[in-house]
C-alpha cells in the first residue's frame, strides 16, 4: 500500500511544524518598560515548590546582571510570594534558556545570545616577572604566568562559547616599550589570534620596567580612532580593553623615560584616567576596561592605597611584593557599573574568569525558586515584577491546560528532537518484520515457494528439439 | 509498498499501536503549531483534545484499509472520516475537561484516568460510528481499553523515568493514548469477526481479512473492491465474492465465482471447481485457490462464530 509513502512526508512536515508546546499563553509584556521582562517558563519542582525562569533585558538587549531577590516580586494566582522566606532564591543561571528551549519555548529572543558584538583589545605584561613559574591549584603542572594567561585567552575564544565570529580581537604586549607586533590589526580571524598567542609564548620576557601606561594609551587611542564603530546605530558593538599585568607602571606615558618612585605614578594614573573618560565619551559609553593585576593587592610599609606616598616607595622593589591597586583604582574610578574595573589576585586564571563571568552574566537569565503562598494548591497564574531603580517591569503567564501541565524541562534535548527520534524509531520499526522474514528465508535457504511450471509444457519442448 | 511489510510475523501486531503513537505525535505537532494562534485557555485545552481525537482516529483507521489493499484515496478518506468524528468528540472532551478542571486536579491519577478513558472511548466510537453495527460497540470498548492502557503506560513511564517523562509530557501523553487506542480498537473487533481469510501463498502470505457483517468482493482493483489481491498472481477484477448471511447468532459464508476462470475450493484434500457465477457454501479450514495455472493465490478460510 502506498499510503505510508505519502504519509511520511505529510507526517514529517507536520512534525517540522512542531513548535512550542504552548500550554502557557504569555500575557503581553510591557513594551514601554526600560527593562523588558519576560517570564520564560515555570514548573513545579516538588509539591508546592516552584521555579520560574525570568529574562530581564538592559538597554543593550543583554540580560541585566546583578539583580537580587529584593528586585523581584512573584505573584501566584494573584497572591504575593513571601520574599523573606528561605525558599525564595534568585540566581542567574546558565540553564534558564536551555530549559526554555527544552520546554519548546525557543524563540530567537529567548536563546540567551548576547546581541552586542565586541572588539577586545588585550594588553599583556611581558616583563621578566611574567616568566616566573607558578603553581595553581587544580592545574596539572606549574607553568609561567604568561603561559597560563595565553592559554586562558585561547580558551575564551575557543568554540565560540563566549565570543563568537562577530567579535574581534587585538593582542599587544609591553616590556619597557610597547610590543605591538603580535597581530596586524583588530580582526575576527581566530587563526590570526592563535598566531598572535603563539608569538606571545615564544617571546622572551625582558626587563623590569613596564611601559604599562604607554600600552594603555596606545590601545585607548586606537579605540578612540575607531569610535564610529562603537557609536553606530546599525550595530551594537563595544570596545573592551583588558590589561593583564603583575607590574607597576615603570615608564613615562611616552615610553621614553623610566620612572622609579611609586608616587610618580599618581599623576600618570590621572592622565590615563582622563584618557579612559575621553574614550568612554567618544564611544558613547560603549567601552569597558578591565585592569587585571596578578599578585597581592595589599599595602606595604611604604606603599599605601590612600594618602601621600613615601619617597622611599620604589617601584622595582615594591612591584615584587604587591600590585598597584592604588593607581589601577584611580584609572577605573570613573567607569560606570558593569563597565569593568580593577581586580587583583595572585591566580591569573581567576582574574580572567572574573571577566568571563561578567560577559556570561550578560546572557544568563534569572531562576527564581519559591514556595507557593498558603492556600494556593493548584496555581495557574504566575506573575513576576522586577523593580530596578524606580521602574517596575512585569510579565505573567496563565497556564492553559489542566490536563497536560507545563513540562519541568530538565532535559537539554528539545521536544522536537525527541519527536523526530520517536517518529524515526517507529518508521524504522515498520521494516523489522519484513526484514526478519527475508532473513529467515535467506538462512533457511528456501525462497517463497513458486508454483512449478506445468509438466506438460516441458515435454512439448523436448518433443520440438527432437 | 507498506502492505508488503505486513508479513506473517507476530511483530506486525504492533503496527496498529505504532501508527496510533505516530498519530499522537502528529496531534502534538498540530497542537504546537496552532498554540501560538490560540489565545483563549478554553480553546487551547479544547484544541489539544481535538487534535488528539483527530490525529489518533486517522492513524488508527489506516491499517485495516492498508491491509485490505485499498487505494491511497480510499485509505485516507476512511481515515479522515473517522478523524473528523474523532476530532469533534475530542473537542467536546476538551471543553468538558476545561470546565471540570477547576473542580479536580488533573494531575491526580483519577481525573487523568477518566480523561484518557473518555478520549479513548470516543475515538474508538468514531472509527465505527458510520457503520453502527455490532462492531461499533466493540470498537468503543476497544477505545475504552485503549485509554486504560494509555494511562497504565503513562504511569509506568512516570515510575521508570519520572524526570524525562515529565519533561516531554506534552508529546508522550498523546503518544501513549494513540498507542493504547491503536492496540485495542483495531484488534478487538477482529477477535469476534464471523470468519477470516488468511493468505497462504505469494507476496502477501500471512495477511488476513476479517469477515464481518458485509459481503467481501475479492479482486485486483484497489479502487473499488474490499479485498485486493495482486493482479500478477492471477487474480481478476472482480474475482470472487464472499457472501455473508446472518443465521442465528452467527454468520454463514458462501463463495461466488465472478470471473471467467475457475475458483477451486480444497476441502479434505479434494478439489471442488466452482465455475463462473456458481456458488459454494464454505466450511471451516477450506482452502480457496484463486486463479489456476502458473500464478495463483491460496487462501485459507476459517469460520469463527458459527460452525453449524
Amino acid at each position: 500500500m502506498k499510503g505510508l509513502r505519502f504519509a511520511f512526508p505529510l507526517l514529517t512536515s507536520l512534525l517540522f511544524c512542531g513548535m512550542a508546546s504552548a500550554e502557557d499563553e504569555p500575557a503581553a509584556s510591557e513594551d514601554s518598560c526600560s527593562y523588558p521582562t519576560e517570564l520564560l517558563w515555570h514548573n513545579e519542582q516538588d509539591p508546592g515548590s516552584f521555579r520560574l525562569g525570568v529574562s530581564v533585558l538592559n538597554q543593550d538587549q543583554q540580560q541585566m546582571p546583578g539583580l537580587k531577590a529584593a528586585n523581584f516580586k512573584v505573584f501566584v494566582d494573584e497572591q504575593e510570594v513571601d520574599r523573606d522566606s528561605k525558599s525564595f532564591r534568585v540566581q542567574q543561571s546558565k540553564n534558564v534558556f536551555s530549559e526554555a528551549e527544552a520546554a519548546g519555548d525557543g524563540s530567537e529572543a529567548k536563546t540567551g545570545v548576547d546581541p552586542v558584538h565586541y572588539d577586545l583589545y588585550i594588553a599583556v605584561d611581558l616583563t621578566e616577572s611574567m616568566a616566573e613559574t607558578i603553581e595553581i591549584k587544580g592545574q596539572s603542572k606549574p607553568r609561567t604566568k604568561i603561559n597560563f594567561v595565553a592559554n586562558r585567552i585561547h580558551e575564551l575564544f575557543a568554540k565560540e562559547k563566549l565570543f563568537d565570529a562577530n567579535d574581534r580581537v587585538y593582542l599587544s604586549g609591553f616590556t619597557s616599550r610597547l610590543e605591538a607586533g603580535f597581530m596586524g590589526e583588530t580582526t575576527a580571524d581566530r587563526k590570526a589570534l592563535a598566531d598572535g598567542l603563539r608569538g606571545l609564548l615564544r617571546f622572551t620576557p625582558q626587563g623590569s620596567d613596564a611601559a604599562l601606561y604607554q600600552s594603555m594609551a596606545f590601545n585607548l587611542k586606537t579605540i578612540r580612532d575607531g569610535a564610529e564603530f562603537y557609536s553606530g546605530k546599525d550595530e551594537r558593538r563595544q570596545a573592551v580593553l583588558i590589561v593583564i599585568t603583575d607590574s607597576f607602571n615603570g615608564m613615562q606615558i611616552s615610553g621614553k623615560r623610566r620612572i622609579s618612585r611609586c608616587r610618580d605614578n599618581d599623576g600618570l594614573s590621572e592622565t590615563i584616567r582622563d584618557q579612559v573618560r575621553a574614550t568612554t565619551e567618544a564611544t558613547q559609553g560603549n567601552f569597558k576596561l578591565y585592569m587585571l593585576a596578578i599578585g597581592s593587592p595589599e599595602e606595604t610599609r611604604h606603599y599605601l592605597h590612600e594618602g601621600k606616598l613615601s619617597s622611599r616607595c620604589n617601584i622595582r622593589s615594591t612591584q615584587q611584593e604587591v600590585v598597584d591597586k592604588r593607581s589601577f583604582k584611580t584609572i577605573t574610578s570613573e567607569l560606570h557599573k558593569g563597565k569593568g574595573g580593577f581586580v587583583g589576585h595572585p591566580d591569573p586564571l581567576r582574574l580572567l574568569s572574573v571577566v568571563q563571568n561578567q560577559f556570561e552574566s550578560l546572557r544568563r537569565a534569572y531562576e527564581i525558586s519559591y514556595t507557593a503562598p498558603e492556600g494556593v494548591t493548584r496555581p495557574n497564574k504566575f506573575k513576576v515584577a522586577v523593580t530596578i531603580g524606580e521602574e517596575t517591569c512585569s510579565d505573567e503567564v496563565t497556564e492553559a491546560s489542566g490536563f497536560i501541565r507545563q513540562a519541568k524541562a530538565q532535559g537539554k534535548t528539545k521536544p522536537q528532537e525527541i519527536a523526530f527520534l520517536l517518529a524515526s524509531l517507529i518508521f524504522a520499526f515498520f521494516f523489522i518484520p519484513r526484514s526478519f522474514a527475508n532473513l529467515s528465508t535467506v538462512f533457511s535457504g528456501s525462497g517463497e515457494s513458486k508454483p512449478s511450471p506445468p509438466k506438460g509444457k516441458k515435454k512439448k519442448k523436448k518433443r520440438r528439439r527432437k | 509498498m507498506f502492505r508488503s511489510l505486513l508479513v506473517d510475523n507476530w511483530l506486525r501486531f504492533f503496527f496498529s499501536p505504532c501508527l496510533g503513537a505516530l498519530g499522537g505525535l502528529v496531534a502534538w505537532a498540530l497542537y504546537s503549531a496552532s498554540a501560538g494562534l490560540i489565545e483563549s485557555p478554553m480553546l487551547s485545552d479544547a484544541s489539544q483534545f481535538m487534535f488528539m481525537g483527530f490525529a489518533i482516529a486517522v492513524a488508527c483507521n489506516l491499517l485495516p484499509s492498508i491491509q485490505d489493499g485499498q487505494g491511497f484515496m480510499r485509505t485516507w478518506l476512511s481515515g479522515f472520516k473517522a478523524g473528523v468524528v474523532g476530532g469533534i468528540f475530542g473537542l467536546l472532551v476538551g471543553l468538558l475537561i476545561y470546565l471540570v478542571s477547576d473542580l479536580a486536579d488533573m494531575q491526580s491519577f483519577l481525573p487523568r484516568l477518566i480523561a484518557c478513558l473518555l478520549v479513548g472511548t470516543l475515538v474508538g466510537l468514531s472509527s465505527r460510528i458510520t457503520s453502527l453495527d455490532r462492531y461499533t460497540g466493540l470498537a468503543t470498548l476497544g477505545g475504552f481499553l485503549g485509554g486504560l492502557l494509555a494511562i497504565l503506560i503513562w504511569a509506568i513511564l512516570e515510575m521508570a523515568a519520572g524526570a524525562v517523562t515529565t519533561a516531554y509530557v506534552p508529546l508522550l501523553v498523546p503518544m501513549t493514548l494513540g498507542f493504547g487506542i491503536g492496540a485495542t480498537t483495531y484488534s478487538l473487533p477482529s477477535f469476534v469477526s464471523g470468519g477470516n481469510l488468511t493468505v497462504l501463498s505469494g507476496q502477501f502470505r500471512g495477511q488476513a481479512k476479517k469477515i464481518q457483517a458485509d459481503d467481501i468482493l475479492i479482486g485486483n482493483n484497489k479502487r473499488q473492491l474490499q479485498w485486493v489481491l495482486p493482479k500478477w498472481e492471477g487474480v481478476q477484477d472482480p474475482h470472487a465474492r464472499i457472501e455473508v448471511k446472518a443465521e442465528g447468532k452467527g454468520y454463514k459464508h458462501t463463495i461466488r465465482n465472478l470471473c471467467t476462470k475457475n475458483v477451486i475450493v480444497v476441502r479434505d484434500g479434494k478439489k471442488h471447481r466452482i465455475k463462473a457465477k456458481q456458488t459454494m457454501p464454505l466450511q471451516d479450514e477450506d482452502v480457496l485457490v484463486f486463479a489456476t495455472g502458473r500464478n495463483y493465490v491460496k487462501v485459507r478460510y476459517n469460520q469463527n462464530t458459527s460452525k453449524d
